[in-house]
Parts: C-alpha cells; structure tokens; sequence
C-alpha cells in the first residue's frame, strides 16, 4: 500500500515537474521570439545606421574629390585668363585693322567667337572652384517660393517666347528654410535652365515646380514633360564638363554647381527620368532643428 | 597732346594687350611688371588713367591703389583682375575707407578697354 501510494506520489511529483519545465519552456519560447523580435528590430537600425555611415561616406569621399577639383580647376583657369585676354585683343586689334570683306576676316571673326567661348568656360569653372571658398553669403532663412519667383523672372522672356508652360505650385504657408539664398537660386536656376531646355523640342511643353515638406526636408520639385535622360547618362549628370548638348550650348558645369551648393546645405539633389516622358529633379533641403511648417506662420 | 595712361600687369601678354589696343587709338602708354615698378613710374610721371591688377608677387595691387591715392584722389584708376572674389574682403575695406577705384573683370576686350578710356576722357 505504502509502494503504490509512494509511487502514485511520486508519478504526481514528475507530472508537476513536468508542467513546471513545459511552462518554463513556454516562457523562455517567448522570450526567444521576445529577443529574436528586438534583435530584427536592432537588425534593422543598424542596417539604417549603417546605409546612412555608408552614405555620409560617400558623400564626404565626394566632397573632398569636388574639392580638390575646384581648386585645381581654379589654379588651371585663372592661369589661363591672362593669355586668353591678351590673344583675344590680337584677334580683335587685327579685326580692327583687316578688310571687312577678306577671307582672314571670317576666319579671325571665328576665332574672336571661339576665345569668348573659351573665356566662357573660364568664368563657369571659376564660379564652381569658388562655390566653397566665398564667404560673404550668411545663411539666412528664406522662402523657396521667393527665389523660384526671381528665377521666374529672370526667364519670363524666355518661357512666353518658346510657349512653355510653368505651372507653380507651392503651400499658403511658403517654404522656409535656412539657406545662402543667391546659392539656392543658382543651383535652382541650373536645374530649371534644364528643364527649359528639354521640353524645347517637346509636343507637351510643360513644367511643373512645387514646393512641400517631406519628413525633416523642404522639397522643390522641377518636373518637365521634356525628352528625358538616357539611362547611361544617370550617373555622369554631375560630373563636371558632361553635357548631352550641342557643343557650344553648354559647358556641363551646370549641375556639378548645384550639386555642390545643394551638399553644403547638407541637402540631396534627386533625379528621376524616363526617355521620353520627362524628368523630375528634387531638391531637399533640411529644415532647421524643431522648425516644422506649424510653426511657420 | 596725347592722354598718358600706365599699365600695371605682372603678365607680359596682358600689358602687349593693353599697349596695342591703347597706342592704337592714340594713347601714350606706359607700362609696369610689378607694383614697386608701378609705383616709381608713376612717381616720376603724370598719368590720366591708370590700370592696375591686383595680384601680382611683391606690392599687391591693393597696396600699389593705396599708396597711389594717398598722393592722389583724381587720377582714374581701373583695378583689372580675375580675383575680385577673392580680393572682395580687401576691396570692400578699401571702398569703406573712402578709397576710390572701378573694377574690371578680366578678360577685358578691345571694345571695353576703348570704352572704358572714352568714358574716363569724356569722348
């Protein structure tokens, strides 16, 4: 009686234990997918942390590279200003002096265009290795609206005589971040030159360019209905002297301009294009800590 | 008599460029290689316009302005340069000390240097 009743105790005491380890089992189950949860989740942050080191990287590599460019490109350039002064003035004292109607003339007259074009060249690539080096511009807080207005302006002539249609579109409140303005306007002005230019040979002459707040960014967005990239021709659009334009038209300067200015104000220039659809550029320019469009009026 | 006009280029092709297109209208013209060269010319000669560059090795222009107006507050001078970005800090001091000058940018043509000089001479 006393053996049955021990091992009935006994058989109760393993069943208990038995409940007890499946329940312990059950709880540590649910810590492991508990941590297994956090680690993907910590996975995740620290594939980010890592996506945004590898960008900053980047980003510096490429600073550092425009750099050191902007500044060998100015030495190159101002080097070469004065030679190009002095043959510019042979070539137009001996213009002075030909016969109108002689062959030297047309051939000198084409040399005169050729140097203008050269010292053309030179003020752009000292505008680019100077972009760093001037100081005088504070930042100051400025609504996009404002400079898109002046560069509205500045191209009215130009957008009524080829037909193209601006459409603008930007919030009540403006768009206000903290910026060197003339800077903004250069790099947008470029940017939308582009755009002008694309849309040139277009069925559907149209450009849209609006204004908005995108998480911690103010976005000026320029899209065109306008020939649009080459795919090939994406990874080239800010390297200096690159142009998909005639000869003579452009210098391939524009972009690698606004592309420096809009990195000093630690923003992104992002390009989007499909072949003969159009293009959209965004410019993001980061708001200032805590400044939200709330807070703007 | 024909109006004297000094060049102060450190750059021999710039200062043949002003020669030939100045002697051709007519003008006397004298030429510097350097600031201090600048400054005794036009210590021992009267001048009517006077166009100087600003960076040059030895006496910058900014200095050779300098010097030259606190002797004189008339004669026109024209500061020629490429550099007036970098030279803006300097200029813009200059400017603020009453200091008189027109600015150039260069490269400068046949047809600007003669516009210039008609405009000074009031031709």
């Amino acid at each position: 009686m006393d053996n049955q009743k021990s091992e009935k105790q006994l058989l109760f005491e393993s069943n208990r234990r038995l409940q007890e380890v499946a329940q312990e089992l059950s709880i540590a189950k649910k810590e492991r997918e508990r941590l297994l949860d956090e680690l993907s989740v910590k996975n995740v942050e620290l594939k980010d942390a890592l996506n945004k080191v590898q960008k900053q990287t980047v980003r510096l590599m490429q600073a550092a590279k425009m750099a050191a460019l902007g500044v060998f490109a100015g030495g190159v350039a101002h080097e070469l200003n004065n030679p190009l002064m002095a043959v510019l003035n042979y070539i137009q004292f001996c213009l002075k002096h030909l016969d109108k109607e002689s062959q030297l003339y047309k051939v000198l007259q084409d040399a005169e265009h050729e140097t203008k074009r050269c010292a053309k060249v030179i003020k752009t690539v000292l505008t680019f290795s100077r972009l760093k080096a001037e100081g005088e511009e504070d930042p100051v807080e400025t609504d996009c609206y404002i400079i898109v207005k002046r560069i509205l302006e500045l191209l009215a002539y130009r957008i009524e005589a080829n037909e193209i249609n601006v459409k603008v579109d930007f919030p009540d409140q403006g768009l206000v971040v903290t910026m060197k303005p003339s800077k903004i306007q250069q790099a947008t002005l470029n940017i939308f030159l582009n755009a002008l230019d694309a849309v040139q040979v277009s069925k559907d002459k149209e450009i849209v360019i609006a204004g908005k707040y995108e998480g911690d960014y103010a976005v000026i967005v320029i899209a065109d209905k306008g020939c649009g990239i080459e795919e090939k021709d994406m990874e080239k659009l800010f390297d200096p002297f690159f142009t998909t334009k005639e000869a003579g038209k452009s210098v391939g300067m524009g972009l690698p301009i606004a592309k420096q200015i809009i990195d000093d104000h630690q923003g992104e220039l992002i390009y989007e294009s499909e072949l003969g659809v159009g293009t959209k550029v965004k410019i993001l320019l980061p708001l200032k800590k805590g400044y939200c469009a709330i807070n703007l009026k | 008599m024909a109006k004297k006009i000094l060049v102060v280029d450190d750059d021999s092709a710039v200062r043949q460029a002003f020669i030939l297109v100045l002697e051709d209208a007519g003008y006397q013209v004298d030429t510097a290689e350097s600031g201090e060269v600048g400054l005794e010319k036009y210590k021992n000669g009267q001048y009517d316009l006077i166009f100087l560059d600003l960076k040059m090795p030895g006496i910058k222009g900014t200095e050779v302005l300098k010097k030259i107006r606190e002797d004189n507050q008339d004669v026109p001078i024209y500061v020629v340069t490429a550099f007036h970005k970098e030279f803006l800090k300097d200029l813009q001091a200059i400017r603020k000390a009453g200091i008189s000058f027109d600015l150039l940018d260069k490269p400068v043509g046949n047809e600007q240097i003669i516009a210039v000089v008609e405009g000074v001479f009031g031709l």
